[in-house]
């Protein structure tokens, strides 16, 4: 009952609030405007223990008990004001989101910019749709990225919803914060397949329906660790010795072109397709194949790297969602 | 390995500094407890401090939720069979303190460690309720100064943040907080009297007079040093040797104690005025007793007092809290000059068949015919011609007849055994008498003319009645020695009897008291005694209407909001952005006429790209754009160049808003 009030409340006000601030752009400043503050359940409990300690003055009138106590009183009331400043004219730059799969966390990173000479503490950034946060100090004249995490679950765009900046600074007894509306959005790809049927062969491959095992057969080199590559491929002892992870390259045998075809996938259901392709895309690229894709009204030329896997993972992404566009 | 480890360690870390913090905050608040709690609640509260510490120290796992029950119900039981009670203050703080300890014990997140910090708090207040002495009260800064770190340190645990941003956060908030809280200690309305029972229990430990006397109560306050009253005369100070404080009158004698007894009240008491009138002003000091300390005789007293059948100042209540109160007295006054008869009976009575000799020699006087004057002459006589001593260590009276030995065997007395033994007298040779007892003297304060009364000059004399004068003030002591009423008791009595002669031999020490008594005197008067009196006094000398409470809400409100407005102030201007070196400035300067052109410069915009982009734009302005950021650039960044001729370009950069 009180919970079902309490979200009603919350809706409402949310409502409120983007209706108040209007959408926003990618690059806001907290102003006084948007910014609110309440008391934390913390602040409640220390002005229920002021109210005590008042009484407790009174009934023995004892001075330096009215002293201390309109002293916290006092306290507790500037600490409001210096929670308020602690947001109040930080400056959020939606800086860069990386596409990710789905059931990853999409880490959407925010540059909280301090233009003031005052350090701003323990500042916490999260999506609405995220229960995780994150938290940093925002030095005078500088500023932050803060890579707010938000859950993905299905494929395609997903909007960073709605973002909350907040702060309990000092003394957790107050709450400020504020809503931010960023037209900003992440490409989910689809999640790869655990379970993928063998890679297809090359065309006019030698030995059709042989499973193909030659990407693993013949080591070429190390190159940097990628989304998406297969743990068996990371070649942990030569990582240890480095700052990043890196991969191990097989040079397949075959430099003929594989084609990844929508309709060779038949007898499963849409979005499974799309996994078994995405892993397939994921495979080859590991293996430094080159590879087109065909997906029902649309054909990927042949082509390798980086670009031809985005490119690819970018149209398994956004199948069947035409409507949908927007940059990343 | 460790980047599995470091989230979970940085959790640990941050439940460390909860932990130290909320330590720290209750060892510091709960510190001055230990000087009156009993010694087994502080001893458990230490033991289970360190039990914690260790446990987080060496990784013990903490005790489970059975062993943390019978903790507390052991606390709960240990608590009631100290005190037999849970209620009052210290059953009260003993067990928040104990609780507290066992909440350490299971405390985990931030709302288990907040909780601790306000139990802090709350023990920190209670002190007060103990002693709200100067040196409590500054003992009490650093100590909310560190309790509110800890709060800070429990709200936002960051194990790197050094000691010293902590307190200059908490300090940045606890200056500006102190102004309000001395708007809010003025202004709030103070009302007198508790708001619930207990506020006006007798306070334990007060030293003073009580309403009776035995042999051996004065002269025990006569070794203490503490404060019994302060009085500021308006006008010249009556001689020292007049100055009886009078407090309580003891009619009733049972062969040891003296005690006051239950006098009915009646309205016949009456002063006739004879004399000067003496006005005074009195801080008085609790003295658990329904009485005001009054110079003898008071004829105008302060409102809701009344005066007894014996000229005592009664107040309705006892007298828990410092009380400030104005008297007029007049030392020559007469009175009981029409005591009823009954009353003089009651001063009459002794107790059946004590004290032979005492008696024998009173009926002596008697027989002798002599006058009531000429009676209390020889008794007077008695003590100063035969080899009385007046002396803080008298010995034990233990015989049945106390008088007797003290006047015919040992002969070494303070004041309530000359009094005593003179009412005694007086009684046997038919002269109605008591004993009245107060204090004798005063010493004043050079630094603020107010006159200290110490416990030590606590004194007891007797009153006679006489026909048709009323009662009269005799003082058997001052016949004995008359420098303990002229001067007062250090030069009265031989020195080894007084440790507080000390102040007298050293005179430097004696100004050092003066000047800390001149403190605690103004601290006692103008803070602590601070309540509806006082507060009355100081809004009609601001010309604030008390009891107008309207007005008075309206004025403490403006003054608060008008406080926390100018903190505001002070913030924004906090957290202004750091000046510009002159150069960016000019170049900002440069930037704000290009984007009045409607072509302002992004913010991820370098100055070469910016001027590429106006100089498309504006294709007039191309080459004056080009070379200001030229000179710009040459001097933000390669720190040569012409900074006055770059100012100068600057200025006389007008574009036109339209392209000639």
């Amino acid at each position: 009952m009180f919970a079902k009030l309490r979200a009603r409340f919350q809706r409402r006000m949310r409502d409120w609030a983007k209706r108040r601030q209007g959408p926003d752009v990618r690059r806001i400043t907290i102003a006084q405007r948007r910014l609110y503050i309440l008391p934390t359940p913390q602040g409640f409990l220390f002005g229920l223990t002021l109210l005590v300690m008042l009484l407790g003055s009174m009934n023995y009138a004892n001075s330096m008990g009215f002293m201390l106590t309109f002293l916290l009183f006092s306290l507790v009331v500037l600490s409001m004001h210096a929670a308020h400043a602690n947001l109040l004219g930080l400056e959020l730059v939606a800086a860069s989101v990386e596409p990710v799969f789905a059931g990853e966390t999409a880490r959407f990173h925010l540059a909280v910019h301090n233009p003031g000479r005052r350090i701003r503490v323990a500042v916490t950034l999260s999506a609405e749709d995220d229960e995780r946060t994150v938290t940093s100090d925002i030095p005078a004249a500088g500023q932050n990225l803060a890579p707010v995490p938000l859950a993905t679950k299905r494929r395609g765009w997903q909007p960073v919803g709605r973002l909350a900046v907040e702060s309990s600074y000092p003394f957790g007894l107050f709450r400020p914060w504020s809503w931010v509306y960023m037209d900003w959005k992440v490409l989910v790809y689809p999640a790869p397949a655990l379970q993928a049927p063998p890679l297809p062969d090359p065309m006019g491959g030698q030995g059709a329906g042989k499973p193909n095992r030659q990407g693993e057969d013949d080591f070429s080199g190390l190159r940097q660790y990628q989304r998406g590559d297969s743990p068996r491929r990371i070649a942990w002892r030569a990582s240890s010795r480095h700052e990043e992870l890196l991969t191990k390259r097989f040079s397949g045998t075959g430099e003929q072109t594989r084609w990844f075809d929508w309709e060779a996938l038949a007898g499963l259901d849409d979005e499974t397709r799309l996994s078994v392709l995405c892993r397939w895309v994921l495979t080859a690229h590991a293996a430094g194949m080159a590879y087109g894709m065909r997906l029902p009204g649309a054909v990927l030329p042949p082509g390798g790297g980086e670009e031809q896997r985005d490119r690819c993972l970018q149209a398994l992404a956004l199948f069947g969602r035409t409507a949908e566009t927007g940059e990343t | 390995m460790s980047a599995v480890a470091a989230p979970f360690e940085f959790e640990r870390d941050m439940e460390r500094t909860r932990l130290d913090w909320a330590l720290v905050a209750l060892a510091v608040m709960a510190a001055p407890h230990a000087l009156h709690l009993a010694p087994w609640i502080s001893l458990a509260a230490g033991l289970l401090a360190l039990w914690r510490l260790a446990a987080q120290r060496w990784r013990w796992k903490l005790p489970g939720r059975y062993i943390r029950y019978g903790l507390a119900l052991l606390a709960f039981a240990g608590v009631l069979g100290t005190f037999h009670t849970l209620n009052g203050a210290e059953a009260g703080t003993s067990l928040l303190l104990l609780l507290a300890m066992l909440k350490l014990m299971e405390a985990q997140g931030l709302r288990d460690y907040f909780l601790i910090v306000v139990i802090a708090y709350f023990l920190g207040i209670a002190n007060f309720l103990y002693d709200q002495t100067i040196q409590l009260a500054l003992y009490m800064v650093p100590a909310v100064l560190i309790a509110t770190m800890a709060m800070l340190n429990v709200a936002h645990p960051d194990p790197e943040r050094p000691l010293l941003a902590s307190l200059r956060s908490v300090g940045r908030l606890l200056l500006p907080a102190l102004p309000m809280a001395a708007v809010l200690f003025l202004l709030f309305p103070r009302i007198s009297g508790p708001l619930w029972g207990f506020g006006s229990q007798k306070h334990e430990g007060i030293t003073g007079l009580s309403s009776s006397m035995s042999p051996g109560d004065l002269s025990q306050l006569a070794q203490s040093d503490e404060i019994a009253f302060h009085v500021k005369f308006d006008e010249a100070p009556p001689p020292r040797s007049e100055m009886y404080w009078r407090a309580l009158v003891l009619h009733d004698y049972d062969g040891k104690t003296w005690s006051s007894g239950n006098l009915p009240w009646h309205g016949s008491a009456k002063a006739v005025p004879a004399g000067t009138p003496i006005h005074y002003q009195v801080v008085l000091e609790p003295n658990n007793l329904a009485v005001l300390y009054t110079l003898d005789l008071p004829v105008k007293l302060p409102d809701d007092t009344a005066l007894s059948a014996s000229y005592e100042t009664n107040t309705r209540a006892i007298v828990t809290e410092r009380k400030l109160y104005e008297v007029t007295s007049d030392p020559r006054a007469h009175y009981g000059v029409q005591t009823p008869a009954w009353m003089l009976r009651r001063d009459l009575a002794l107790p059946g068949g004590s004290d032979p000799r005492a008696r024998a020699l009173a009926q002596q006087w008697r027989d002798a015919g002599k006058s009531t004057a000429q009676i209390v002459n020889a008794a007077l006589d008695m003590f100063h011609d035969q080899p009385f001593r007046y002396t803080l260590q008298p010995g034990s009276l233990d015989s049945k007849d106390r008088i007797d030995q003290f006047l015919f065997e040992t002969r070494r007395g303070f004041c309530e055994h000359y009094a005593g033994a003179f009412v005694y007298l007086m009684r046997a040779a038919g002269i109605p008498a008591h004993v009245v007892i107060g204090y004798q003297g005063g010493t004043q304060n050079p630094l603020d003319d107010y006159y200290v009364i110490r416990q030590q000059e606590a004194h007891a004399w007797a009153e006679v009645w006489v026909a048709g004068k009323g009662w009269q003030r005799v003082d058997p002591t001052g016949a004995v020695d008359p420098a303990r009423v002229e001067q007062g008791l250090g030069d009265a009595l031989p020195n080894e009897d007084l440790a507080g002669s000390i102040y007298d031999r050293y005179s430097w020490l004696g100004a050092m008291r003066n000047g800390w008594d001149a403190l605690d005197s103004g601290w006692d008067k103008w803070v602590l005694a601070y309540g509806p009196e006082l507060q009355a006094r100081f809004f009609s000398k601001v010309g604030l209407d008390y009891g107008d409470w309207l007005q008075l809400a309206l004025v403490m409100g403006g003054l608060v909001v008008g406080l926390m407005a100018l903190y505001w102030l002070y913030l924004i201007w906090d957290r202004r952005p750091p000046r510009l070196p002159p150069v960016s400035r000019d170049y900002a300067h440069f930037c704000l006429r290009l984007a009045r052109l409607g072509l302002p410069r992004a913010a991820h915009e370098g100055p070469l790209d910016y001027a590429q982009r106006v100089a498309a734009a504006r294709a007039d302005l191309a080459d004056v754009v080009a070379e200001i950021t030229d000179r710009y650039i040459e001097l933000r960044y390669e720190d040569t160049g012409d900074a006055a001729g770059f100012r100068r370009a600057v200025k006389a950069f007008r574009p036109r808003r339209t392209p000639a």
